[in-house]
């Protein structure tokens, strides 16, 4: 596409005005105030049109109203195209900016109406190259501030690419858009974790909660209806039980009222045969009574005694020939008897010791044996061996004294001692021994604790021995004196016949002592017989047995003996007279109960007589016709008591019927029973009315009471509760509705969660992809002008897909460099060559794109604006290219570059204030 | 003989798109409208109110519906004739067992048709449904086992009208029409449809007070005429209380979220009651339909839905597509991978949107 024209019929400034043009490159320059920004949109709009919709649009369209609308016909706003589109068509476009009516486009070969083939509201050739009005701006058009960003920052290249590829340029780049979603998605949805707080877990935990409220609500309303069935049930059942109480009740009342009608025709029956109480038979009880009592004496009296054996008279004549009991002894005392065997007893005794022994020999110098034995031993050679033997070593020890042995000589001496000691004690001198010993242990002790300090041990030693020696010189002299006693008592002085000697008088003195001992035995004895035979006639004595010498005492011991077996025979005569007199009393008594028997036999029988003629009966028949009279006149006293006792029973029986009351009241209750019993049945089923046969009906109705009762409590108990649950049951429809409600913002917010992700996803993958297409193309792109306009610095270039930055090949050292590090002229080349590799990309059309450009250069130093130019010239070779400057550098470049036809320069004037430009520029070629 | 026939005002049933305490009156509405039948009953002296069921939801029944309902009938003078429906099924829980009610209310327990005479000569037979669901026809091979007159009243479907319901409603109690005739009843009156019907044989109210959007058909209560021979006469009387609204605005004209809001709010303005909105239309690409805020212009109603019908997008995807660009990209890649329309929309809105940098990034 190329345009060809543009005529202004009311833009800004402008009417009427005319801007040509050239199919390369055109140069449109002027001062500030010239109209070039008027122009430069002027051609846009030309173009594009503006979009039809109600309301003030959007605020760049308001923007570009308040900048181009014709300052002095607002209403009027109007531009014109001629463009040349590529495949041969010529299109005249009007645009109706104020109304968007009158906008149409026109194939001008042909005069027909092509607005339809570019319609969007209004007509936007864009459209014939695959843009529309905000991609054909973004796309199309370069202005300054485009080319500033990308020299100031090198980003802004990349960024450039990146927003073209997304959206053609309008709008946000891809990434950008995905991090815009990615936040949207954090803030409105959040994270699914436990923890998490965001919008899509609250929704979560506000579901549960929900559903949770809803389960508990219909639980609780299903257990309300179990409740309220158990209630209904619970007073079905206490409904039951009452009516099962009360048809009892009513059972109960039914049998009084008929009991009590009972008793009412009973007591009417009753006072029917007794007008009055019936008489009384009282006053002959007394009489039966007594006539009882006699038949009951007289039928009970006792049998007559018959009495048999020996009479009183006879036994008393026995019991007088009976003799009297013996004075004395019946049978020998035993004081007698103990003391005749002691008498008997010692007398044997006697006789057993028998003769005397024999009389003893005297004892020799009346010394006895162990006189003789002592005066032997004392004259035995007691010289000891052993003397000699101590005094050799007392020797020795004097000798000997050795300085430091002084303790053990001591000891040595000491104990020698106690063997002296010990040997004198066994040479039957205890006395000396145990003084010649205990001296030597208190020698040897003594010495043995001080000796260590005592140096002259042998002086102690001598001491020590004194003793000894002298026991040794009173034996000697005891021997000496025993000599001259047995010599004085004129006995042999050898110790054997001393020892004989000894033997002999040992003998006699055994002899003299048997003697004595049966001399003392037979003393004993003889002096025990008189004491016995005192005793024995002491016994007799107190047995009355006196005067009796003890020579005789046999004899009277005999006579006493006799004298018992005559009283025992006297005695046995003598007690057949108790047995006599017992047999009398009972005789006597015998005979007085049979007197007493018959007389009171004769009492009854008169008794009886009595009391028959009392009642009637001849009192002179036999006891037996009497009894049959009076039996007879019991029975029918009996008979007639009977009848007027049952009489009695049925006046009482009918006085208890009306306990205090008439008849007629008793009647009128039995009716009021009746009415009551019927009122209480009324109503209930006949079933109930009914009372157990075989149990107590008190306690059948306690039971009733106490059922009833009961399931009254269970029913106020189950109301109750159901009370209760209804005072806190929750709304189930309300708990469905919030959990309808939570549910529904949670599916709100998952499937926003899900659009979002899935948007995502696309965009994601659309980047990638796109930006893989698309690298290549760029780079193909900006690499087949790449050496030219870097005067063969640079040879080729490249696109990263990922992120769309630029590297460049240097010339000279073959490494690639990244596009953004290189000189702000080379960037804003590469720039144009990547703005212009995009805009053939996004034409889809097959018609190449004219190139807008606003004072693009007006930054750059001369250098940089002559290399822009050179290549926005070479561009123009493909596309056409406008440019508008109000530089003079430009102009002058313009001047000496371009060349006719294929390229112009419009040179504009600066507009007067409140004049309007109409046609007073023509083009100008260059 | 004169009747009053309703059948599914299910009490206490809930409302989820409702705000609470819209649909604690809605809840609320539906007694008031059980008070307009008795008042009506009154007022025509019918002999008898019948219920063919679904007067309450047992799963849902409060204690106060239930002293409202003991309390309601007990003060007419009418007879109250009611049969258990599959919400309202008998069982020994059900309201209907467990509350004493006045003696002018007789309630079918039966799972067959039971008589009740209602005069000389004419019997209203009866049925109950004792389970929520599986409950068998009624009528098949039913036989009066007596002279006179017969109708009968229960909660059953009718087969043949089922496909004309609301989507998902099950066919309880089934029978076929013929099978009125065929038992030798006069005249049925059903409940469980909530779409009016007055067939030759039998009747469906329909639910007296609206339970739904874009409910049609007159529905109320039928006073019924019963005539010598057994053939009655009709006159449908409306006693619903709420006011109910089903609309659809289009937004084609909207340029922008105002022009939206402009449009719901116009349409609603003049209304009463709840309302349904339904937004249709192509929506211009700068514009946003944020349900949520439209949702606020109902403060003058009792409950305002408003939800997104067929809203077209406004964007030029067939050009977008045609880009060499990633927006291009991506439009392509969602209109080929995704095959939800919806899901494509709400996809294809969000990354143009995120692409042109706005903030609106939910999409109805």
């Amino acid at each position: 596409m190329r345009i060809q024209r543009v005529i202004a019929r009311a833009f800004g400034p402008f009417h009427e005005r005319a801007l040509d043009l050239a199919p390369g490159m055109t140069v449109v320059a002027g001062p500030n105030e010239s109209g070039k920004s008027s122009w430069h949109a002027a051609v846009r709009l030309a173009v594009t049109g503006l979009r039809r919709g109600k309301g003030p649009g959007t605020a760049a369209e308001r923007q570009l109203a308040e900048r181009h609308r014709p300052w002095d016909q607002p209403d009027r706003w109007e531009v014109e195209a001629r463009l040349q589109l590529d495949d041969g068509r010529l299109i005249d476009i009007s645009q109706d900016l104020a109304a968007k009516v009158a906008c149409r486009a026109v194939d001008v070969a042909l005069g027909r109406d092509v607005s339809d083939e570019i319609l969007d509201g209004t007509p936007d050739a864009a459209r014939w190259l695959g843009l529309d009005r905000d991609s054909f701006a973004t796309t199309v058009a370069v202005n300054q501030s485009q080319i500033v960003a990308v020299a100031d920052a090198a980003e802004s290249l990349q960024e450039h690419m990146q927003r073209a590829a997304a959206t053609r340029g309008t709008d946000a780049t891809a990434a950008e858009a995905i991090a815009r979603l990615e936040q949207f998605r954090k803030d409105a949805v959040g994270a699914d974790t436990v923890a998490a707080k965001g919008p899509l877990r609250t929704a979560k935990n506000r579901a549960g909660a929900a559903d949770a409220a809803l389960t508990l609500a219909q639980r609780q309303h299903a257990e309300y209806l179990h409740d309220a069935a158990a209630v209904d049930a619970a007073e079905r059942a206490a409904l039951a039980a009452r009516i099962q109480l009360e048809g009892a009740i009513a059972a109960q009342a039914r049998m009084q009222a008929a009991e009590i009608a009972a008793r009412a025709a009973r007591a009417a029956a009753l006072a029917a045969r007794h007008a009055g109480p019936p008489p009384s038979l009282a006053a002959d009880d007394q009489l039966a009574a007594r006539v009882a009592a006699a038949r009951d004496a007289w039928e009970e009296r006792p049998a007559p005694l018959e009495l048999t054996g020996r009479s009183a008279h006879d036994i008393q004549h026995d019991l007088d020939a009976v003799p009297a009991p013996p004075a004395g002894d019946v049978e020998p005392h035993p004081s007698v008897v103990a003391a005749q065997r002691t008498v008997a007893g010692l007398e044997q005794a006697i006789q057993l010791l028998g003769d005397a022994p024999r009389q003893p020999a005297a004892s020799p110098a009346g010394l006895d044996a162990p006189r003789l034995r002592d005066l032997a031993r004392r004259l035995e050679d007691r010289e000891l061996p052993e003397a000699a033997a101590l005094e050799a070593e007392l020797s020795r020890l004097r000798g000997s004294q050795v300085a430091g042995s002084n303790v053990t000589v001591a000891v040595a001496i000491g104990l020698v001692v106690l063997a002296a000691g010990v040997v004198l004690v066994l040479a039957s001198m205890p006395l000396a021994g145990a003084t010649v010993g205990l001296a030597g242990l208190l020698l040897a002790a003594v010495l043995g604790f001080t000796g260590r300090r005592t140096g002259g041990a042998a002086g102690d030693a001598e001491r020590a021995l004194v003793p000894y020696r002298e026991a040794a010189e009173r034996a000697r002299l005891d021997r000496e004196r025993a000599l001259e006693e047995a010599l004085g008592l004129g006995l042999p002085q050898e110790p054997a016949a001393l020892e004989r000697l000894a033997d002999e008088a040992a003998a006699a003195a055994q002899a003299a002592a048997t003697h004595a001992a049966w001399q003392e035995r037979r003393d004993a004895l003889a002096a025990e017989l008189d004491n016995g035979r005192r005793d024995l006639v002491s016994a007799l004595a107190d047995r009355n047995v006196d005067g009796l010498p003890q020579g005789d005492l046999p004899s009277a011991v005999e006579a006493y003996l006799a004298a018992c077996r005559d009283n025992a025979a006297q005695l046995r005569a003598a007690e057949r007279g108790d047995s006599l007199r017992g047999e009398l009393t009972a005789r006597r008594a015998a005979e007085e109960a049979a007197a007493s028997a018959a007389r009171r036999e004769a009492g009854m029988l008169a008794g009886l007589r009595s009391i028959a003629g009392e009642i009637g009966i001849d009192d002179g028949l036999g006891p037996d016709e009497i009894c049959a009279a009076i039996d007879a006149w019991r029975a029918e006293r009996a008979g007639a008591l009977t009848a007027s006792q049952q009489a009695l029973g049925e006046w009482q029986q009918l006085q208890s019927l009306l306990d205090g009351g008439t008849l007629q009241e008793l009647q009128e209750e039995a009716a009021r029973r009746r009415q009551r019993a019927n009122e209480l049945a009324e109503g209930l089923p006949s079933a109930v009315i009914a009372l157990p046969i075989d149990s107590d009906p008190d306690e059948h109705l306690a039971t009733l009471r106490r059922v009833a009762q009961s399931l009254d409590h269970d029913h106020d108990v189950a109301r109750g509760t159901l009370d209760a649950r209804r005072s806190t049951l929750p709304d189930v429809a309300e708990a469905e509705e919030a959990a309808a409600t939570a549910q529904a913002e949670l599916e709100r917010v998952t499937r926003l969660a899900a659009t979002i992700d899935a948007t995502l996803g696309l965009l994601r993958a659309a980047q990638e992809r796109v930006h893989r297409d698309l690298a290549p193309i760029l780079a193909d792109a900006v690499g087949r002008w790449l050496p030219d306009v870097s005067r063969g610095a640079y040879l080729e270039a490249s696109v990263d897909p990922a992120s769309l930055r630029v590297s460049v090949k240097e010339a000279a050292t073959g490494r690639w460099r990244d596009a953004r590090l290189l000189s702000e002229g080379t960037r804003e080349q590469i720039y144009l060559l990547l703005r212009v590799a995009m805009a053939e990309h996004l034409v889809t059309t097959g018609e190449r794109a004219p190139l807008l450009l606003d004072e693009v250069t007006a930054q750059a130093d001369a250098e940089r604006k002559r290399q822009l130019l050179d290549v926005m010239h070479r561009l123009s070779s493909e596309r056409q290219v406008i440019l508008f400057t109000h530089d003079e550098e430009v102009l002058a470049w313009a001047e000496a570059a371009l060349r006719e036809p294929e390229d112009a320069i419009v040179r504009l004037q600066p507009i007067r204030v409140g004049a309007t430009a109409r046609f007073d520029v023509a083009p100008e070629t260059a | 003989m004169k009747l009053l026939l309703f059948a599914d005002l299910h009490l206490d049933a809930p409302f989820a798109w409702a705000r609470p305490e819209t649909a604690r009156r809605r809840r609320a509405n539906r007694r008031e409208t059980l008070r307009h039948i008795l008042a009506l009953a009154e007022e025509e002296r019918v002999d008898a109110v019948l219920c063919a069921g679904d007067l309450f939801e047992h799963d849902r029944v409060t204690p106060d519906t239930v002293a409202f309902l003991q309390s309601s009938f007990a003060r007419t003078d009418r007879k109250v004739v009611l049969a258990p429906g599959n919400h309202d099924w008998l069982s020994p829980q059900s309201p209907y067992a467990t509350v004493d009610w006045s003696p002018n209310v007789s309630i079918y327990t039966d799972a067959r048709l039971t008589p009740l005479p209602l005069a000389d000569g004419l019997t209203l037979w009866g049925a109950a449904h004792r389970a929520p669901a599986n409950t068998d026809g009624f009528f098949a091979g039913f036989r009066p086992d007596r002279g006179g007159i017969h109708l009968a009243l229960a909660h059953a479907s009718e087969s043949s009208l089922l496909g004309w319901q609301e989507p998902g409603k099950q066919p309880h109690a089934p029978f076929e029409a013929a099978e009125i005739t065929a038992a030798g009843l006069s005249h049925a009156f059903l409940g469980h449809y909530h779409l009016p019907r007055d067939a030759e044989r039998h009747t469906y109210p329909g639910n007296p007070d609206p339970l739904e959007f874009g409910e049609e058909g007159e529905r109320g209560a039928v006073l019924v005429a019963v005539q010598a021979d057994g053939s009655v006469q009709r006159d449908r009387r409306r006693v619903a209380v709420s006011e109910v609204h089903d609309l659809t605005v289009t937004i084609d004209a909207a340029q922008h979220a105002t022009d939206v809001v402009a449009a719901v709010s116009d349409a609603i303005a003049p209304l009463t009651g709840c309302v349904r909105v339904t937004v249709e239309g192509e929506l211009a690409p700068d514009a946003s339909l944020e349900l949520a805020e439209l949702q606020r212009l109902g403060e003058h109603l009792d409950g305002l839905v408003v939800r997104a019908g067929e809203v077209r997008v406004g964007h030029d995807v067939d050009a977008i597509a045609a880009e060499p660009t990633v927006r291009g990209q991506f439009v392509r890649d969602a209109t080929e991978q995704i095959t939800d329309p919806e899901q494509r929309r709400r996809v294809v809105l969000t990354g143009l949107r995120a692409l042109e940098g706005r903030p609106d990034l939910e999409v109805a």
